[in-house]
């Protein structure tokens, strides 16, 4: 571990707050990337990015300085992803949830409803609906490819780093990244032609 | 190099990793096969496009994680705090206070994560995972959705407190954010976020807000569908709130008032 990080590590642990504004900043944008390409969700991605934040402060004690910061982090974050994505598929939808039922007890969506009766957002781009379809494609793709591609593509990883935190060889993550960006190539190509077929 | 062995490398070169030999090689053979060409290309178009949805840094993102680490920082020197007998003399005090930070984060790994508990409770709540009723002293964690179907109900979390009111549902996303439908009053200490199934959000800063969701949507028929209610409906009592809609945001002070038109536009 570097100097810079042992120190920032010590000041965490005395509670600093400038220190947390420092740790905060320096893994921002790699994490929140990670965490919502992996979960799918922005409101549950900026959930699971707090949420790693706050387990750090609890469990500086656990922090083994042989490891790197970056490295401790993501795996935090990475274990709350499965511990969702986990919860998700054991428990019911939570009931406030989009859905609400009419008089005559037929189920409506509210955001469905909203696009029929708001007026359309100006300026929808294209790339919008690309970044939409590749979403989609990516949500598809098994956990394990979709964890290394978010960690490797989003987060800027490299492989060393996501073989600790995927505690798999570096052959494997590797294989895993070239994988998930030759299915998504054909996902994309399969919905590109079906969206010509219907025009 | 052939078409089976180019397509084994073309991820790689696709994403800029492959070494300067293999690159050699692979780019010999693109330059003689326009469908390991085509893939190629069609690969540096999706890792573009990946590229090219990366969310950037936030402020607002900062400063309520921040909050939310200071809060769990505090939580844990009071709990260190209140193991200590009253009568040392305060200068030992304040030299084991680090020490019990330590001992204290230790001790926490073993509890379960609890993030807010009931206060008070009158009339009928429950969670409604389980339709078990709730009473005070019970604690809820990350997930848990508390319907008020009649009286009152407080809860305490890390960053502040929330007061639920008759017909109200909150599902406890975190330590600091709360997804609402009815009506609640909150009052933070750190930066505690409210908001609906659609996004929309009021984010309360060191005061007191009372927060209202209760949009509906009618489906009749062969009629249009009739949005009535509020997306979002805000008054700060003390301190400050600023209201996100899907069509803008709206900082307001103490003693102001707004709503979300149906469309995500913050009125005045």
């Amino acid at each position: 571990m570097l100097d810079s990080e042992a120190d920032l590590i010590r000041r965490c642990a005395r509670g600093e707050e400038g220190a947390y504004r420092e740790l905060v900043a320096r893994l921002e944008r790699p994490l929140i990337n990670f965490i919502l390409r992996y979960v799918g969700d922005p409101h549950l991605a900026e959930d699971i990015f707090q949420e790693a934040f706050v387990r750090v402060v609890r469990t500086l004690g656990s922090f083994r300085p042989e490891a790197s910061l970056a490295t401790w982090i993501f795996t935090i974050a990475r274990n709350l992803c499965l511990d969702h994505l986990k919860a998700k598929k054991r428990h019911r939808e939570v009931s406030i949830d989009a859905q609400t039922s009419d008089a005559r007890g037929q189920v409506i969506d509210y955001r469905e409803v909203l696009r029929s009766v708001l007026p359309a957002p100006e300026g929808r781009a294209a790339s919008t609906e690309d970044q939409r379809r590749l979403q989609e494609a990516i949500a598809e793709l098994g956990p394990a490819k979709r964890e290394a591609l978010a960690l490797r593509v989003f987060a800027g990883l490299s492989y060393e780093e996501i073989a600790k935190i995927a505690d798999a060889p570096v052959g494997t993550v590797k294989f895993r990244v070239h994988e998930a960006v030759q299915e998504l190539t054909r996902r994309m190509a399969g919905g590109a032609a079906a969206k010509a077929a219907e025009a | 190099m052939n078409c089976e062995e180019a397509r084994k490398e073309i991820p790689a070169l696709a994403l800029g990793e492959s070494d300067v030999e293999v690159s050699r090689d692979v780019s010999a053979h693109l330059a003689a096969c326009p469908a390991c060409r085509a893939e190629r290309d069609a690969q540096e178009r999706a890792i573009a496009a990946m590229r090219g949805m990366v969310v950037e840094t936030s402020e607002r993102r900062r400063e309520s994680v921040l909050g939310a680490m200071t809060g769990a920082r505090d939580e844990l020197v009071e709990r260190a705090i209140m193991r200590r007998p009253s009568v040392w003399p305060l200068r030992v005090v304040g030299a084991a206070a680090a020490v019990l930070l330590a001992v204290a984060i230790g001790w926490t790994l073993l509890q379960p994560d609890h993030s807010w508990r009931v206060v008070s409770v009158s009339g009928k709540a429950i969670r409604v995972e389980d339709q078990s009723v709730l009473r005070t002293g019970d604690v809820l964690g990350p997930g848990d959705e508390v319907s008020l179907l009649e009286g009152s109900a407080v809860l305490e979390g890390t960053v502040g407190r929330i007061e639920l009111s008759p017909h109200t549902s909150v599902v406890l996303r975190s330590r600091s954010r709360i997804q609402l439908r009815g009506t609640l009053r909150a009052e933070s200490r750190h930066e505690l976020t409210v908001m609906n199934h659609l996004g929309d959000r009021v984010a309360v800063r060191g005061g007191a807000c009372t927060i209202a969701s209760d949009m509906t949507v009618v489906a009749s028929g062969t009629e249009p569908p009739k949005v009535s209610g509020d997306r979002l409906r805000v008054h700060v009592e003390r301190g400050q709130a600023v209201m996100r809609g899907s069509r803008g945001e709206l900082l307001l002070e103490s003693g102001q008032k707004s709503r979300l038109d149906p469309d995500g536009t913050p009125a005045n």
